[in-house]
């Protein structure tokens, strides 16, 4: 008789007549896009955030500060298993940046700042959320998405396939400044063609007497027009290439397209320790523009350009890279024009650093070519 | 109970957004100060930390699944339900799940209000089981909330065939009292007390908090709360009894006393509701408290859950003094369970609302079943 009233005492456990507590397991996953860039936060209670990556590692059932911090990889890989999201096919990388505590009225939050960034210019996210399904299939997310005056807000749970939302059409003046970035933002982080910039600089600010020895040039005047000369010519050519493949009429490898880049670098460096080309110099300018266009439109092909206002982005982008272009001019040229008295620019700058310049572009040279042997 | 404001239109509506507005953010995220910062008690019996895949393992499931809905019962923690949810998640839709893994099954989805498929499972499982003695009691138990009961009936019978003598008999009083017969119900579970003293604490404390229901419903007050206090000394842990008390206790206009037997930080929420009507019945609402349960309703409404509905209409009724709102989630209510609590919920939302639907409603309940209530008004 006790082992069957045992059974039933369980039974009278089991029977849950209705009122159950309401608090169930949430996390709460805040989104705002901008442009390609991603941030937000995912507050997880820390009672599932032990559930799931297993926090307390001294096993007294109260978790420290301590405990979570110097555990921040676990935080990591959190991230990486449980929350994918994606803009068309490709993957937008999401880190975890900080950890922070949040107190909310149902009890202590982990506040994971987020912090991504997507290969191209999304125009939709879709975002695939599998916190803590595996353990408690009655968690859910709530997800609440920002891009420019749009906000969607939904429930995850785990019988749904990632969900997809349109990002809000930004509008002209948001795309202009989105790719006007892009542009900024890929000359200063594109080496070569600033190195490319800078090897055409060098010798601006001086001229050529007799033979082949150097001498400051006498006035900044003519400095600036050759300047100006050489750098209107190059983006002329790169405009002309970057729009023609960006407009799809006319394409070249990737693959080629940088190496003649490595190429161009190497050259116009030479051409700094051995003058071949000494007068309109321009020319040899628009002529390699003409290469680094191509590469410029490689990147602004990963970034997609709007299904509306291509033009609009296409501009943008090219005046972001000329602004780009023009703000490394402005910082260098006082300097080159400054050093351009001193016999040490002359003798030993100069030529070591054109001598530099066309190792590392013959290298880069060799690796490029190599990639379009391969 | 809180006093209704001369104009309730005029502060329904303010009150809930006012809640809600706060958000349920406190203040803005911060870095603790300390590595030794103490940020949170974890629950014990909680899966803890990244647990190996294994195989499904019918055995092992039903030992984690049964453990995790009966703590899930005692600390009124709905995220263990969650955990059960998982283990069982290779059967979710196999027809025939093994063992008792069905059994398991039917109890979380009457424990998520999902009736109708509890149901199924449970006839099936009583097909091949036919005196198994829980699956009796949770397929009683679930008529009854249905107000099924005849079907009710039969099954705390077969529960007497099974030889669990003191619990069918209990089951079947259970019935009875809810079917016109609840005095004779009251005296004939009154003549068990001897016997329950042999029962495991559980079952005595079943035994004496369903007393204490029926005779609260016969008007016999003291009575009641003497025999809540004992069902509370046997099973100190479970915040059904814990609740139904409190509610007698702020019934007869004691809050105080229901807030002793509530204690400071109750956790189960629905401990939680009792608390703020006590302290509103005693003018000195907690706006904290008020909005984690404002909060906890809306977060069970996004999620799509149903099985909130009588607190949610007791704490609009009584909080949020919004008649209008506390009828509609009565009705929602009564459409899905139909116990004696969630009739006179009816009737109170219906008279503050000025529902004569709904007070037609409660009468054709009351002659159909020949339920006697006297908390009931005339």
């Amino acid at each position: 008789m006790t082992g069957l009233a045992r059974m039933l005492a369980m039974a009278l456990l089991l029977l849950c007549a209705p009122s159950w507590a309401h608090r169930s397991s949430e996390a709460f996953l805040t989104l705002q896009a901008d442009g390609r860039n991603l941030s937000g936060h995912w507050e997880i209670a820390l009672t599932d955030l032990d559930v799931v990556s297993g926090l307390d590692s001294n096993g007294d059932r109260i978790l420290s500060w301590g405990e979570i911090r110097r555990q921040r990889h676990r935080l990591d890989a959190l991230l990486a298993e449980s929350l994918r999201i994606r803009s068309a096919a490709q993957e937008c990388p999401v880190a975890l940046v900080d950890v922070l505590i949040n107190d909310r009225l149902d009890g202590r939050y982990a506040w994971l700042e987020l912090s991504g960034r997507c290969p191209q210019m999304p125009e939709s996210l879709s975002i695939d959320y599998r916190l803590l399904f595996d353990i408690n299939p009655a968690h859910r997310g709530f997800l609440v998405l920002r891009s420019g005056a749009t906000t969607h807000s939904a429930v995850l749970g785990p019988d749904q396939a990632p969900a997809t939302w349109a990002l809000d059409s930004p509008s002209p003046w948001r795309q202009f400044r989105d790719y006007f970035r892009e542009g900024v933002h890929h000359i200063w982080i594109g080496v070569d063609h600033v190195l490319f910039l800078l090897t055409l600089l060098l010798p601006c600010v001086l001229v050529r007497r007799a033979g082949p020895v150097w001498q400051g040039a006498p006035a900044f005047a003519p400095v600036l027009r050759d300047v100006v000369a050489l750098v209107t010519a190059f983006t002329a050519g790169h405009s002309i290439t970057l729009s023609l493949a960006a407009l799809d009429v006319l394409r070249i490898p990737i693959a080629l397209a940088e190496s003649l880049i490595a190429l161009s670098v190497a050259v116009a460096a030479l051409n700094n320790l051995w003058p071949v080309v000494t007068r309109r110099r321009w020319l040899v300018a628009f002529a390699f523009g003409l290469v680094h266009g191509f590469g410029f439109a490689s990147v602004l092909s990963e970034l997609g350009l709007p299904s509306g206002g291509r033009l609009l982005a296409l501009c943008a982008f090219n005046l972001g890279i000329e602004t780009g272009q023009l703000a490394i001019l402005a910082g260098m040229l006082p300097l080159l024009y400054g050093l351009r008295q001193f016999r040490l620019y002359r003798a030993l700058i100069l030529p070591l650093a054109s001598v530099g310049i066309t190792l590392l572009a013959g290298l880069w040279f060799a690796q490029r070519s190599g990639l379009l042997m391969a | 109970m809180a006093l209704r404001s001369a104009n309730p239109r005029a502060r329904r509506g303010f009150s809930l957004a006012l809640l809600l507005a706060h958000g349920s953010v406190l203040a803005a995220p911060y870095l603790p100060t300390s590595d030794d910062a103490q940020l949170a008690q974890l629950p014990r019996h909680a899966p803890s930390g990244v647990m190996a895949p294994r195989a499904a393992d019918a055995e092992l499931a039903a030992v984690l699944v049964q453990a995790y809905l009966q703590r899930a019962r005692l600390d009124g923690d709905p995220r263990f339900l969650g955990y059960a949810e998982g283990e069982l998640r290779p059967w979710r839709t196999d027809p025939a799940p093994p063992g008792r893994l069905l059994l398991l099954r039917a109890t979380l989805l009457q424990a998520r209000h999902n009736f109708s498929a509890a149901l199924d499972d449970l006839d099936r499982y009583l097909q091949d089981e036919p005196t198994d003695a829980q699956a009796l009691l949770t397929r009683a138990t679930l008529h009854r909330v249905l107000g099924r009961y005849p079907e009710a009936l039969t099954d705390c019978d077969r529960l007497g065939a099974a030889q669990a003598a003191f619990v069918a008999q209990v089951c079947a009083l259970g019935i009875g009292a809810l079917t016109g017969a609840l005095h004779t119900s009251l005296a004939d579970l009154a003549e068990m007390q001897a016997g329950s003293h042999r029962m495991p604490a559980a079952v005595r404390g079943w035994y004496l908090a369903e007393r204490a229901a029926m005779a609260e419903r016969a008007g016999q007050d003291a009575l009641a709360e003497g025999l809540y206090r004992q069902a509370l000394t046997a099973t100190p842990d479970d915040p059904r009894i814990r609740s139904a008390a409190a509610d007698l206790m702020l019934r007869v206009g004691q809050p105080g006393r229901a807030l002793d037997l509530l204690g400071e930080a109750p956790g189960a929420d629905i401990l939680r509701l009792r608390q703020s009507l006590a302290l509103h019945a005693m003018g000195q609402p907690r706006p904290r408290l008020d909005r984690l349960l404002a909060e906890g309703y809306a977060t069970a409404r996004r999620r799509g859950e149903a099985i909130h509905l009588r607190e949610e209409s007791r704490f609009a009724l009584h909080i949020l003094n919004d008649a209008d709102r506390a009828l509609q989630l009565a009705e929602q209510n009564w459409a899905s369970q139909k116990e004696p609590e969630d009739l006179l919920l009816l009737q109170q939302a219906a008279l503050a609302a000025g529902s004569a639907d709904q007070l037609n409603e409660v009468r054709r309940w009351l002659n159909q079943t020949g339920l006697e209530d006297r908390r009931l008004a005339p």
